[in-house]
């Protein structure tokens, strides 16, 4: 395939469009258990996530049940979907979203159009997140973004298991001790003695 | 080879495994250095005397790195943590190896493809020099893992490695 039909892919499927850009190249990506998919809530978060990295907002994010949430990217993933660039496993709370193989080749192309920051960032945030199970992920956004609290019926509860989440994402080396120590109230060294 | 030090991996080295004079055995031979912001943290710990930090200062050398910018979003905004002046050194002087212990940081360092090691790379290190007879080794493995200090799996292993390796 020749660059000429590449950046045709490119805008056949509206790539251009920076939600389905970045779902792309998410899902392209492998995280620390060296998996590709992404669950619902894990490429709403994550993206929301690069976007705290890299402190702009241009994806229309609102704070719901289970924090901050998108429906503009999952419309633009089910769009994706039924073009043929993603494939989904499971239901609901459980389904999964992987590339296809016209999707793989998309992403590579999309790669060379962003700059190097701005894929390490993507990166980092599906390395952070993706693998976290749902309570550490939904936790570490709350106290990451504490204004995605507003309408949460899990932050309570998640925060009432405070010491067991931050030492899970300490040990899993998601959060600093610095961090782990702030999310807690109490000094860096009383943090360490916990541990 | 030049080194770059965080907080933790002092701690563990200097502190927890007492490994002082070896330590400064190995800066005859290696450049040992810390940011201002590490020594600032060092300098607060409950056991540091001053007669300790006069130790310290003859082991390790301060520098006062550039902060990299690029840095700040992954450290939450908040320049206060020892790792990004750490990190920010190691961009700065790419023939440096960071030391970090604690995941996060060292996934950051990894991110930035700064070289990379931890205090058990030191020890291997001292180890390869000679600088660590076999009793020291048992001594510094009961200490690590007697002591209430947190290091992954995957480090108290490799820790592990490096003692049998000697033994036999």
């Amino acid at each position: 395939m020749d660059g000429e039909e590449i950046l045709s892919l490119i805008f056949d499927y509206g790539l251009d469009a920076l939600p389905r850009a970045l779902l792309i190249l998410l899902l392209s990506f492998t995280d620390k258990q060296n998996e590709k998919g992404m669950g619902r809530l894990y490429f709403q978060k994550a993206v929301r996530y690069f976007e705290y990295l890299r402190e702009k907002k241009e994806i229309d994010f609102s704070n719901y049940k289970y924090g901050v949430v998108s429906y503009e990217l999952q419309e633009n993933m089910e769009t994706l979907e039924e073009c043929g660039l993603v494939t989904s496993v499971g239901r609901g709370k459980n389904i999964k979203y992987t590339l296809t193989e016209e999707g793989e080749r998309a992403s590579k192309e999309l790669i060379e159009q962003y700059d190097e920051e701005t894929i390490r960032k993507l990166k980092f945030s599906k390395s952070q997140l993706n693998d976290l199970t749902i309570s550490e992920l939904l936790f570490f956004m709350y106290m990451l973004l504490p204004e995605t609290r507003v309408k949460s019926i899990e932050f309570e509860k998640l925060y009432a298991k405070k010491e067991e989440l931050v030492s899970s994402l300490f040990k899993k080396g998601r959060i600093s001790r610095h961090t782990a120590s702030k999310w807690l109230g109490v000094a860096e060294k009383t943090f360490r003695d916990s541990l | 080879m030049e080194y770059i030090f965080d907080t933790s991996s002092i701690i563990l080295l200097f502190e927890r495994c007492g490994l002082k004079n070896q330590l400064l055995q190995f800066s005859q031979t290696n450049k040992l250095r810390v940011p201002i912001r590490v020594i600032e943290e060092y300098a607060k710990g409950e056991n540091v005397t001053a007669s300790s930090m006069t130790d310290f200062q003859k082991v390790f050398s301060v520098v006062n790195p550039t902060l990299e910018e690029v840095l700040l979003p992954y450290f939450n905004f908040d320049s206060s943590v020892g790792e990004i002046w750490v990190i920010s050194y190691a961009l700065r002087n790419p023939e440096s190896c960071c030391v970090i212990d604690e995941d996060f940081g060292r996934n950051v360092a990894t991110l930035f493809e700064t070289r990379l090691t931890g205090a058990i790379g030191i020890i291997k290190g001292l180890k390869n020099q000679n600088l660590l007879s076999d009793n020291d080794l048992r001594q510094i493995r009961g200490r690590v893992r007697k002591s209430r200090f947190y290091l992954s799996k995957r480090l108290l292993k490799e820790l592990d490695k490096i003692c049998s390796s000697h033994q036999t």
